[in-house]
């Protein structure tokens, strides 16, 4: 048994000898929260003096009892409380982006530290929801579109949190993949699709120690998560073995007292809607029982004594707020992606680039993410341009937001070098939060990006103007969703992916463009040559079909080529990987590959581990990302990287059996730098050469 | 007489805008920490920006940035009126300190039409003018309101673009304004442009990318500026032959002086002191003539009203906004 799990079920009989003297009514008490419906909807909406999440969402608590109250702090990229006073860290998928799990384990902490700073017990900001589609709002809350990388993340965040004693709860179980529709979306699929494809980050996370789960707005096959006996009891609670608590959604993930009650949704979230007194009389007139109300009651408190406790023991220094900054800033630097760098423009010289023109309304636009629930309030944000500004010394730099192509064109010609810093902000993509009242004036706030993948016309027409005076410009992404290119890739020299990349992102921005520090971030998800590629997508459905194959697994099957594969990331060093083996071992499947670095510059490198079985009785994809490690080789050196997972990593799920089944048919074993073939050294593994 | 082309514009009132029409003679080459915009009334007036000559028409504005070498010209035999408001750099920015200069790009002589177009702020002009001439009694934070909307209109509709500059860029200001003093104490020397370098210790191609980031302009062309300034103001107010003009205005040779006075003022030096011109001196107002106040508010009046009754035919349709 886990260490985490042994010390949860320790406070069992403690847990049982409190309930013991609770009525009915104390334990429903447990069982939802206290805030008020309007102040919720209200500050979300930005129409409250205070923002949502201000303080911590607060929810049962009976201190004469010894049990104490729930204290609910959202996140995902930082600690949602409070007013300028914590950190905000670059976005998930930027995290994503970083390959690193001791980071952000790291960051876990500081955000824990956080949560107790502002008075909260439970983070909430755990999010590994795979995008089945890139245009899905929410990308940015989430670590990219593989599932391996998803469950590494999340259980390394979690392991952070729960460090201090905090409890972590994931979200949001399960396929929460798009936005606009979130509310009336059913999402329907096969179960080697569910098992496979959409649940095995969540377990991992729930193998990491998640305290608690919470359920998605989303159907699926016509029931609501938040009531789904299938999800919860069977997967979750039961197969699972999970023996912490479920929460609803905020407000709209729960609508129906019995339903979800019976459903295994042990609290409502963060009012009492439907549970309270409606719940006690679903008990009295038999149609929740008893058992489930201890049940329920039983995983609370035992998972709320077992935290505090645990926080008790550990002498929790004072969150000091610079160094959770300076962790922000070198997650910002290590997950900066750079896609292309012809000629090599950058990192920009300042001795022979005496002229630079910064472009783009982007670039001095305090862009963090989304504004919805996830949203941070820092005490300070650098954009882009300040950034750059910081790093430019010795040189003229000249900014211009881009409204006129004619101007572009001018500073462009007399520029030594231009940077067009595009992309989205929250109006283009993230959470969405929808208008009330039918008169207010419409505005996209958030939201899928029904548009379309591409860079809007408002930064696509500068790249398009400077295009005509020269083609070696250094695009700038900014963005949470994966975002298009190939409509004027050929009319940059240089294209990096900064993301939203949080508090001290334009520091680290600039430092990467100006050679300070070496990028060595990865692409999370994968750029096709174009939209079409990917798996379908209405935004607007009330039922979808999720097939088994999408992202970078989706274009190897369609034998398309990515313009920019999955695991993709170039850096100022040249890496070069050589002798590469595959072994089994203990049923484990390992492979190492020689990595050195042969350029003149220290450098982060990402390897990563594919796994195919091209024999499989099921059909599969031709190969899945396994293992990966991030590794700092000092130039000019020489490190050798073993990675492995376990066989049963590449088990298929037998729908008719409903189990997972392990196959021993041999496998075809990756290793490399990317998830392009051409980037991987592929070893052929014989069932007979294991031990 | 010192020919300082450096004016410091005192501003001694809270609101840091000084707005006024006045009639224009000629003012020397200068700059100043200042954003400057001309709109003409009446008549035209040549101006030239940095090493760039356009001449503006009734009706016509162009905007200065701040510390760009410019001088204005009446033309021969032609009245003129033209509003002048000058503003300065922190009423642009949210927060003082901010590390970077705002430039813009207004010229109603060139093609590059603001998106509200010229007229909307040549009547936003008009009206911040018309304030400091209206004689009512509050007049003057009228004024101050209109100069708001006009520099929000400029913000929001003209093209403009931040130049970031290092603390050692307003140090090189206050070098440059030193350099000037100097080529003003020293205009007699013919190898000045190496005293200078000398002095402070800088090479020739250093003085004049300083020159050209803050001011605009190289120093071969602030020389002859100047020299041909003081010229012109020997010319006109001594008796001193020409030998001993071009010797200390350090012009080298005769034909150097004739040539490069021309160039500046299309005159000869001769015919220039036979007009014997004797320029008007104001003490507040730098090279600004006197003119009628109530053909002035006349003008301005026509001006709004105009603008006026064309808003009311655009309203409904495609407004300025």
């Amino acid at each position: 048994m886990q260490n985490w799990k042994r010390e949860r079920l320790q406070y069992d009989n403690a847990a049982k000898s409190i309930m013991e003297r609770l009525s009915l009514e104390e334990k429903v008490f447990l069982m939802s929260g206290g805030a008020l419906q309007e102040d919720v909807r209200k500050s979300i909406q930005k129409r409250r003096n205070f923002h949502y999440n201000e303080v911590p969402y607060r929810a049962g608590g009976i201190e004469e009892m010894g049990i104490p109250p729930l204290k609910f702090v959202d996140g995902t990229r930082g600690v949602v409380c409070g007013q300028g006073e914590n950190t905000c860290f670059p976005v998930s998928v930027m995290r994503g982006a970083t390959f690193d799990r001791d980071l952000e384990e790291r960051i876990g902490e500081a955000m824990a530290e956080e949560t107790l700073a502002c008075g909260g017990n439970l983070f909430g900001g755990i999010c590994v929801n795979l995008p089945y589609h890139p245009g899905w709002g929410r990308s940015q809350e989430s670590y990219g579109e593989d599932s391996c990388l998803l469950g590494e993340m999340g259980a390394a965040l979690i392991r952070g949190i729960r460090k201090l004693g905090v409890m972590a709860c994931v979200k949001h179980f399960a396929f929460n993949s798009m936005e606009n529709a979130r509310f009336k979306v059913s999402v329907f699929c096969d179960k080697r699709v569910e098992r496979e494809v959409f649940l095995p980050h969540f377990k991992k996370c729930v193998d990491a120690g998640a305290d608690a789960v919470m359920t998605a707005y989303n159907g699926y096959k016509g029931i609501a998560c938040g009531h789904h006996d299938y999800l919860l009891n069977q997967v979750l609670k039961k197969e699972w073995d999970f023996d912490g608590f479920v929460m609803s959604d905020f407000i709209w993930g729960i609508q129906n007292t019995v339903s979800a009650m019976n459903g295994g949704l042990d609290i409502e979230m963060p009012v009492t809607k439907f549970y309270g007194k409606n719940l006690v009389n679903a008990v009295k007139e038999g149609e929740v029982s008893i058992d489930r109300i201890n049940e329920a009651a039983l995983r609370i408190i035992r998972t709320l004594l077992a935290s505090e406790d645990r926080r008790k023991r550990m002498s929790v220094r004072k969150a000091s707020r610079c160094e959770h900054i300076s962790l922000a800033l070198q997650c910002a630097r290590e997950g900066m992606t750079l896609l292309k760098n012809e000629k090599g423009i950058l990192p920009i010289n300042r001795k022979y680039k005496k002229r630079i023109v910064v472009l783009g309304e982007l670039a001095e636009q305090e862009n963090i993410g989304d504004h919805g629930s996830s949203q941070v309030y820092p005490p300070y944000v650098i954009t882009p341009l300040q950034g750059i500004a910081k790093m430019a010394e010795g040189t003229e730099l000249i900014y211009y937001a881009g409204e006129s192509t004619h101007h572009c064109r001018r500073l462009a010609q007399k520029a030594d070098i231009v940077i067009v810093v595009a992309g989205n902000d929250y109006h283009d993509e993230g959470e969405h939060v929808a208008a009330e009242l039918e008169k207010e004036p419409y505005q996209k706030t958030g939201g899928d990006r029904v548009q379309g993948l591409g860079l809007n016309e408002r930064d696509s027409r500068i790249i398009e103007a400077v295009g005509t005076v020269r083609t070696d410009t250094v695009v700038v992404l900014i963005c949470g969703g994966m975002i298009t290119v190939n409509d004027w890739e050929d009319k940059a020299d240089a294209i990096l992916v900064a993301y939203y990349p949080g508090m001290e992102g334009g520091t680290a921005l600039g430092e990467v463009l100006f050679g300070k520090v070496n990028p060595g971030g990865k692409l999370p998800f994968v750029i096709p040559e174009q939209e079409e590629d990917l798996p379908e997508v209405d935004w607007n459905a009330s039922q979808v079909r999720y097939q088994y194959y999408c992202g970078y697994a989706l274009l190897n099957k369609t034998g398309k080529k990515a313009l920019y594969p999955f695991g993709f990331g170039l850096s100022y060093t040249r890496f070069q990987t050589s002798d590469a083996k595959a072994w089994l071992e203990n049923d484990k499947i390992y492979a190492s590959v020689s990595v050195q670095n042969i350029g003149c510059r220290n450098g982060d490198e990402i390897i990563q581990m594919y796994v195919g079985i091209p024999n499989s009785c099921v059909e599969r994809p031709e190969y899945v990302l396994k293992a990966f490690e991030r590794v700092h080789i000092p130039r000019k050196t020489k490190v050798m990287v073993t990675l492995f997972c376990d066989m049963d990593d590449m088990a298929y799920y037998d729908e008719e059996k409903n189990t997972f089944i392990t196959e021993a048919v041999g496998w075809q074993v990756y290793i490399g730098n990317s998830s392009a073939r051409e980037d991987l050294h592929e070893i052929k593994l014989e069932k007979a050469s294991a031990k | 007489m010192s020919y300082s082309i450096y004016e410091y514009i005192s501003i001694d009132q809270p609101f840091m805008v000084n707005a006024f029409v006045t009639s224009i003679q000629s003012s020397t080459f200068h700059w100043h920490n200042e954003y400057e915009m001309l709109g003409i009334l009446k008549g035209s007036v040549e101006v030239k920006v940095r090493s760039e000559s356009e001449l503006l028409r009734k009706g016509e504005l162009l905007l200065i940035n701040p510390n760009v070498f410019h001088a204005v010209k009446c033309l021969e035999g032609e009245e003129n009126l033209c509003m002048i408001i000058q503003m300065h750099p922190d009423l642009f920015k949210e927060e003082t300190g901010s590390g970077y200069d705002i430039q813009f790009y207004l010229d109603s002589t060139k093609d590059e039409i603001p998106a509200c177009g010229f007229r909307h702020l040549f009547l936003r002009m008009a009206q911040v003018v018309y304030e400091t001439v209206a004689e009512d009694k509050y007049a003057k934070f009228r004024a101050r309101a209109q100069a708001c909307c006009l520099i929000v209109d400029l913000l929001e509709y003209v093209v403009h673009d931040l130049h970031f500059c290092e603390p050692k860029t307003q140090d090189s200001k206050e070098l440059i304004i030193e350099i000037i003093h100097f080529i003003e104490g020293n205009l007699a020397e013919e190898n000045i442009v190496e005293l200078i370098c000398k002095k402070f210790g800088v090479s020739r191609k250093t003085l004049d990318r300083n020159l050209k980031m803050v001011v605009g302009v190289t120093v071969k062309e602030i020389i002859e500026n100047l020299r041909v300034e003081k010229a012109r103001e020997l010319l006109k107010n001594s008796n001193k032959n020409m030998n001993y003009i071009l010797d200390v205005c350090g012009f080298g040779s005769e034909k150097t002086f004739y040539r490069v006075f021309k160039n500046e003022t299309g005159m000869t030096p001769n015919g220039f002191r036979k007009k014997g011109q004797i320029e008007y001196c104001n003490d507040t107002l730098k090279d600004y003539l006197n003119f009628d106040k109530l053909e002035a508010i006349e003008i301005l009046k026509e001006v709004i009203g105009n603008q006026e009754r064309n808003a009311e035919l655009e309203k409904g349709t495609t407004a300025i906004r």
